[in-house]
């Protein structure tokens, strides 16, 4: 079976950097999705804008989205993540800096699956991500893909 | 002029006084008028009620005088009987306005002409004189006589019917003045009546109105002043309120803007502390991350010293994200709602010597906490405080042997003290001021490791309660930091 993808949400390129880098030394192997701020997150979650008409039978297996995000929030993205039918299912990780209760309250209220703080350290980080790696790719199955769109 | 309800009170009292005056007055002037008819009566009529049989008897007295002289053939005698008439005539003057002047005057004649004949006819009697002529003249004599009995009669004697008359006449006017009197006193009573009324529904109107305003100030609600008509004292307590209501609402204002500055500010430090939270970490993350991913790379190429290099880099982002870390726990205690509730102390501290112990378990560190110490605060705060001493005494305790930590209270000046002591490190008493501000430290971090924002933490913790936080300490002796933490009702227990 293909694996399904990987979406990551993430606008600071150290951070991509460093997270493709841990979930490579954790030998997972899946294709990852990079988006940059939230509009374009949407666009591939929807198959809107630069991503019309991709194949929308692939759905990522689990999104990690960064809260601080250009143009639209990493709230406002699982929000509206959550309301689509297409994608209410879909396992997201929410992946930041801060560990401010509030951020934390509004994900899980939001429908996070997962809170994952960042931790400077890079050591923590990378076992903050396989976690999250082993856990979303490896041992979750996700809710089946649609098949097809209405 | 200013109608004070001072002045209005004055008014009405000086009305009641004229009113009891002119009524008392009137009374007295009454019975002056009254005593004055009476006396006239008791003038006129009293000498008259014995003047006639006095004055017949003096007539009486008159006549035997003559018939005396006759009968003693002496003419001397004559002349001091004729000396009875000055007797009557005093009688007739002491009667005084008993007697009209002209009654006197027609009593003086006959009386005159009684006398004249009288001793006219006893001298010629004396002197042996008869005839008829003498006989003519005795007759007219007698006849003089008895007209001057009958005009005393007369004279003397008063009219039963005019004397009633009088009584009525007095009788009348004291009832006339009675009455007028008792008009007077009515009139005065009502108009006493009317104006106190006037006086006091203006009073109390007035008070409604200050009431109802009053009450309105007491809800809060300053739209509208009291009004109140008039200029008197009540009027000015209503400026005064007006006055009041206006600078309360005033300060209201003030104190909303405040707090609308406040929440503005404190909107501002929030979404600060946020973008610290996320923006000041990610390039720590960068080089922290990228260090690290430089050593397990390259390890190869690199020589001792540049891995050592690399490690300190990494070392000193960690260090920076601990700062921050710190520093947003002191703006977290800052900003935190407090939700006060009953805190097992107590428990607290054994958690968290508890948590230090399992995180170095190879330390021995002798932990007392006295039983059943509870306060009233934040549980979440109080939490962060005792992680704050407890781990502070246990930090300072590493190099000592045996370590001992106690956590107590005790009562000063009748105040609850809680106290957390070690015997650890200490710190110089001249530098205490300095504990308790934020990235002070006493210790050099290569001994003891901290970022300095602990204690200014702890601070803050005990600030919010509205409680007081110090430290006694020596250099290698130990610390003990005392704290107090006001009571459900607000005092400091």
């Amino acid at each position: 079976m293909m694996r399904a993808p990987l979406l990551l949400v993430e606008d600071n390129k150290d951070d991509e950097l460093l997270t493709l880098r841990a979930l490579k030394k954790h030998n997972i192997l899946n294709e990852i999705v990079i988006a940059r701020d939230g509009a374009e997150a949407l666009d591939y979650l929807f198959g809107t804008g630069p991503y019309a008409g991709r194949d929308m039978h692939v759905m990522p297996q689990v999104v990690l989205l960064d809260l601080n995000l250009p143009r639209i929030g990493g709230l406002e993205v699982l929000r509206r993540v959550r309301e689509n039918p297409a994608t209410r299912y879909l396992a997201v990780v929410v992946l930041t800096s801060s560990k401010e209760d509030e951020d934390v309250i509004r994900s899980y209220s939001l429908g996070a699956n997962s809170f994952v703080r960042k931790p400077v350290e890079f050591n923590e980080f990378v076992e903050a991500v396989k976690a999250v790696g082993l856990f979303w790719l490896v041992v979750h199955h996700g809710a089946p893909p649609r098949r097809d769109i209405e | 002029m200013r109608m004070t309800i001072r002045r209005r009170l004055m008014v009405v009292v000086a009305i009641a006084a004229v009113a009891c005056g002119l009524f008392i007055g009137s009374g007295e002037l009454v019975a002056l008028r009254v005593e004055g008819q009476m006396r006239t009566i008791y003038a006129k009529y009293l000498p008259m009620l014995e003047l006639e049989p006095l004055l017949q008897d003096q007539l009486e007295t008159l006549s035997r005088g003559f018939q005396d002289a006759v009968a003693s053939r002496d003419l001397d005698s004559v002349a001091a009987a004729s000396a009875g008439r000055a007797r009557f005539l005093a009688y007739v003057d002491a009667a005084g306005t008993a007697i009209d002047a002209a009654d006197a005057a027609r009593l003086r004649a006959a009386l005159d002409a009684y006398c004249t004949s009288a001793s006219d006819i006893s001298r010629r009697l004396i002197t042996g004189e008869t005839g008829e002529d003498l006989v003519d003249a005795v007759r007219s004599m007698q006849d003089e006589r008895l007209r001057l009995s009958s005009l005393i009669a007369k004279t003397a004697t008063f009219d039963q019917g005019q004397l009633a008359q009088a009584f009525a006449s007095v009788t009348r006017a004291q009832r006339d003045a009675t009455s007028y009197q008792a008009w007077i006193g009515v009139a005065c009573v009502i108009s006493v009546l009317v104006l106190s009324l006037g006086l006091s529904r203006g009073v109390l109107r007035t008070l409604e109105g200050l009431t109802l305003g009053f009450a309105r100030f007491g809800e809060g609600d300053f739209s509208r002043p009291i009004v109140v008509e008039g200029r008197d004292e009540l009027a000015d307590v209503a400026r005064h309120a007006n006055q009041m209501a206006a600078n309360l609402d005033e300060l209201g204002r003030q104190r909303d803007r405040a707090e609308a500055a406040l929440k503005l500010a404190n909107r501002e430090l929030e979404a600060f502390s946020y973008s610290v939270a996320h923006d000041l970490r990610a390039p720590l993350r960068g080089i922290n991350g990228f260090s690290r991913a430089l050593l397990e790379d390259f390890r190869g190429d690199l020589n001792d010293e540049a891995k050592e290099y690399l490690d300190r880099i990494a070392a000193g982002a960690l260090r920076m994200g601990e700062l921050i870390d710190a520093l947003l726990d002191l703006s977290r205690v800052t900003r935190a709602r407090l939700h006060r509730d009953s805190v097992d102390l107590t428990a607290l501290a054994n958690g968290v010597f508890k948590q230090l112990s399992a995180s170095q378990p190879d330390r021995v560190v002798d932990f007392v906490a006295s039983e059943g110490v509870g306060a009233y605060g934040d549980p979440l705060l109080l939490r962060a405080l005792f992680d704050n001493l407890i781990g502070n005494a246990w930090k300072f305790t590493s190099r000592r042997s045996p370590a001992r930590i106690e956590f107590g209270r005790r009562t000063e000046d009748g105040m609850a003290v809680y106290f957390v002591c070690d015997n650890g490190a200490g710190f110089d008493p001249a530098s205490a001021g300095r504990l308790f501000s934020p990235f002070q430290r006493l210790h050099r971090s290569d001994e003891f490791p901290g970022t300095g924002i602990g204690l200014a933490t702890v601070q803050r913790i005990v600030g919010r309660h509205g409680g007081r936080i110090w430290a006694e300490g020596e250099v290698d002796r130990g610390a003990t930091f005392f704290f107090t933490l006001p009571d459900k009702s607000g005092d400091e227990s």
